[in-house]
């Protein structure tokens, strides 16, 4: 009796490390929202909220006028480059991963398949490079200067294709395979197979996936650091440059002070609560998704 | 023009009586007989089924019989080509549905599939409601929506299930009972005015009462359809079938070989076969 | 009789030819769709790598790993840029590994229900999608200004600890969930402790899967650039230890594209050793997955 005490106690005694660095890996959140609010507060708290989105223009360390802080033009910026990325890289995400499961031929879908992982590895900064090197003076021979919403468009939406085409095929084959072996048998044609069966099933994943890499888009510093030509200002066009969030913290983070280096902080609080939304209504859909199958 | 290629039209017209159950002689299609040749299957460099050769009569039941891995759901599915679905999968020999040759690559394999109507194992409704289950192989051959409602109707009562949802046509098929999920995927096949019915052990995954009322059912569907039922429940082979083919797995590798084939009575009571006979007695017990 | 046929899932499923009269308008439109996606998709990609081993691959040679850049990199080497890389990346595996595994076995071990292992799991799940130039934000307010680490490797690679931790949290918890309940209960039924059986049994059946978690979290630090600007800075100097301040691959790249006219050679040429390292370790996940995978048929 003694030792069955002992050997529980011990065994209370082993899970506490692991209980202490579940926490310590739950707590890093709480921790980066703590010091976020903590350093943007003066801006917050100083300037408002209000004028974070009211002021017209962005000149945080204007001495003679006064400083505005108005950050609309870049939210504006990053709802665009990311929008259209994501309009951009779903439907044909989705057309990959419907080529690798039903249209390549045999030989082709497993190396395709392959190619795809690798080019879901590629970091951002190496496409921002290409698109820096290649694409912006492409773009810039027919509508100067070529640092533009649209570069940052194409590059975000490739950049997010592969994991998109991915997850939309890990969405497709999660389909019971009987779906497909019943609809087979009734003499269904594969636009109606495809269309009726397969991506209304899909549809939970493939919304999920949808969801999260608006999330990356949206987060994405260096490519679109490199290729937007980051001016603040409403994009006319799409060959027009536009700054986002991330680039203008990215450009300014290393000289800004006091309350200009508080207005980063605090364009980093929004971009995070944008992601939690996303990610929360990413698990709602994946929790109703659950709660139909159970 | 092929009739395997002219079914798509004679279906979709509305004037057609769909099911012949109530009134047999009112039935435009007559039930097929399907006849295999020197039949092999192959997935990869396994071979599944070996030189198999036999006759499905027209309107008649007939059950194969065996034990597990000896080819018979792999001879099923080349009846209605569905065995093509596995891309490492090679079939060789030959298969008529009448006078039609079900192998050849001119073949309208969406047709076939339309004539030939397969049940599984396990039911396999979609995840969408009761009514739509049936409706969506309609919609693919562009049946009216006012026609659909009519064939659900009937269908639904020819396999004795829409007194039990009649109230509940748009609620999700998943919500059924295995035995009524079961019912609802042969509505759903009946729904096509199939000539040939292939089933693939339709009752081992149902309690007994259920797997009863099936039975009932496949009964009740002889002489209106030709059936086709894989089982390893040797009663039920009994009390269903008409013929029974009797499979075995060959010792060389070379997939399952048909080892005897006749009407019901004479395999069960004088199987000429000695495998058969040990079969059906150690089974019988 | 199943079991011999093949999954239908292992291989994809062939629908090829479904089509009739009445579909036959859709089915090609989805066709030249899904056809003309996958090639123009290939074609994009493949001239992407093309162009840049063009321009990189002249300046790639064994000189360009060992010499250190000179010009602001626009000659030399990248030889401190891999050391610098290399610390910062020692730096995060020391601190999200005991730590990631440690949480993975716990989150493992309880039941999904419990309101601290939700709350653990939910608050992993914002982390990963928290946008990297946070992190920067944060680890330049935390690790730099407040624990006064300064621009440091030590602060860069903590931030890329915070960064790979839910990757590897994720894949090491289902690493460990694949291994059979059967074995606790074999282990406990033989009387051996908890702490035993974890370490000779389970986490031993789990390496494969625990290796690819690991390999994963290290594609993704190296990946990183945003994160590390204002943390471990950029500086190209050789670091002397953790408390200097260093470059990584990727910020040398972005660096020499954006702020070192002339720099686009060896930018490309550092960004195909990137591309190598991280291929490498990609191809090494799979074998590891898959030998992972083989290993798991045994005890199934």
């Amino acid at each position: 009796m003694k030792q069955r005490q002992a050997s529980r106690w011990k065994s209370q005694l082993g899970k506490l490390p692991l209980q202490i660095s579940a926490l310590l890996s739950g707590l890093i959140v709480i921790l980066i929202l703590g010091f976020l609010i903590q350093q943007a507060w003066p801006a917050l708290s100083e300037v408002g909220v209000l004028r974070l989105f009211s002021d017209g223009t962005w000149n945080p360390t204007e001495q003679v006028g006064g400083a505005s802080f108005g950050m609309t033009a870049m939210l504006l910026g990053t709802v665009f480059v990311a929008g259209g990325a994501i309009l951009l890289a779903a439907p044909v995400g989705l057309a990959i991963g419907l080529f690798m499961r039903f249209y390549a031929p045999r030989w082709l879908a497993s190396p395709y398949r392959h190619v795809i992982q690798l080019l879901a590895g590629i970091p951002s900064v190496v496409f921002g490079l290409w698109g820096a090197v290649v694409l912006v003076p492409l773009i810039g021979r027919y509508q100067p200067p070529g640092a533009s919403l649209l570069a940052g468009i194409l590059i975000l939406g490739m950049m997010i294709l592969p994991t998109v085409a991915l997850l939309a095929e890990t969405a497709i084959a999660s389909v019971p395979a009987e779906y497909i072996r019943a609809s087979v048998a009734l003499g269904m044609t594969r636009t109606h197979i495809i269309g009726k069966v397969l991506l209304p099933n899909a549809m939970p994943g493939l919304m999920t996936a949808v969801v999260l890499q608006t999330g990356r888009a949206i987060g994405e510093t260096m490519a679109v650091l490199m290729v937007c030509g980051n001016v603040v200002q409403f994009p006319g066009s799409v060959f027009d440059p536009v700054r986002t969030l991330t680039a203008n913290i990215a450009l300014q983070m290393g000289f800004a002070l006091d309350l200009h280096r508080a207005a980063l902080f605090g364009s980093g609080l929004i971009l995070m609560s944008l992601v939690v939304v996303l990610v929360w209504i990413g698990h709602h859909i994946q929790a109703a998704q659950e709660g139909s199958h159970g | 023009m092929n009739p395997i290629t002219s079914q798509t039209t004679s279906v979709s017209s509305p004037s057609l009586p769909l099911t012949c159950m109530s009134n047999p002689a009112a039935c435009i299609l007559q039930p097929a007989s399907m006849t295999v040749t020197d039949l092999s299957v192959f997935y990869g460099d396994h071979q599944a089924l070996d030189k198999v050769s036999m006759e499905f009569s027209a309107g008649l039941v007939t059950a194969l019989i065996g034990p597990s891995g000896c080819g018979k759901t792999s001879l099923l599915t080349c009846l209605n080509r569905l065995v093509q679905m596995v891309p490492t999968s090679r079939v060789t020999g030959q298969c008529f549905m009448d006078e039609f040759d079900v192998m050849s690559p001119t073949t309208d394999i969406i047709s076939l599939r339309r004539q030939v109507g397969m049940i599984f194992q396990k039911p396999n409704p979609f995840a969408l409601s009761i009514s739509r289950n049936i409706e969506l192989p309609l919609i693919s051959q562009g049946i009216k929506r006012h026609r659909r409602h009519e064939i659900v109707e009937e269908v639904l009562r020819d396999v004795g299930l829409w007194d039990e949802v009649k109230d509940r046509l748009h609620r999700s098929a998943l919500t059924l009972s295995g035995g009524q999920q079961q019912r609802l995927c042969i509505a759903r096949a009946l729904a096509l005015k199939p000539r040939v019915l292939l089933m693939d052990e339709p009752c081992s995954a149902l309690d007994p009462i259920a797997a009863g009322r099936v039975e009932e059912l496949i009964r009740k569907l002889r002489s209106c359809y030709t059936l086709v039922v894989v089982t390893h429940n040797m009663a039920q082979a009994q009390r269903i079938a008409d013929h029974v083919g009797v499979f075995w797995a060959s010792d060389e590798g070379r997939g399952g070989q048909l080892i005897e084939t006749g009407p019901c009575e004479q395999i069960f009571e004088q199987p000429r076969h000695k495998l058969t006979a040990a079969y059906v007695q150690g089974r019988q017990g | 009789m199943a079991e011999n046929v093949p999954s239908i899932l292992d291989q994809g499923l062939n629908l090829d030819a479904l089509v009739d009269q009445r579909g036959l308008f859709w089915d090609r439109l989805v066709r030249v769709f899904v056809y003309a996606a996958a090639g123009v998709v290939a074609f994009v990609f493949l001239a992407m790598v093309w162009q840049l081993v063009r321009l990189g691959a002249g300046q790639l040679s064994w000189s360009f790993l060992t010499e250190l850049p000179q010009n602001a990199g626009r000659e030399g080497g990248i030889f401190s840029i891999l050391i610098s890389t290399l610390m910062i990346l020692g730096v995060c595996l020391a601190a999200s590994v005991p730590l990631g595994l440690a949480s993975a076995v716990l989150l493992a071990q309880t039941q999904r229900q419990t309101l601290f292992a939700i709350l653990v799991r939910r608050s992993l799940d914002v982390l990963a999608g928290v946008p990297s130039i946070v992190f920067g934000l944060f680890g330049n307010a935390f690790f730099c200004v407040y624990l006064k680490m300064g621009f440091s490797i030590l602060s860069g690679g903590l931030t890329l600890a915070c960064m790979a931790l839910p990757i590897l949290i994720r894949t090491m918890e289902m690493a460990i969930r694949s291994v059979p309940q059967e074995v606790h209960h074999a282990s406990a039924a033989l009387g051996m402790g908890p702490i035993r059986t974890w370490v000779t049994l389970i986490l031993p059946a789990a390496s494969g899967g625990l290796a690819a978690g690991l390999v994963l979290g290290i594609g993704r630090a190296l990946a990183e650039t945003a994160a590390l600007i204002f943390t471990s800075g950029y500086v190209d100097r050789m670091p002397e230890s953790v408390h200097d301040s260093g470059r990584a691959l990727s910020v040398h790249i972005y660096d020499l594209a954006m702020n070192v006219p002339g720099g686009e050679a060896n930018a490309c040429a550092t960004a195909l050793v990137l591309l190598i390292i991280l291929w490498l370790l990609n191809s090494l996940t799979h074998r590891l997955i898959g030998r992972w995978l083989g290993r798991r048929l045994i005890y199934t």
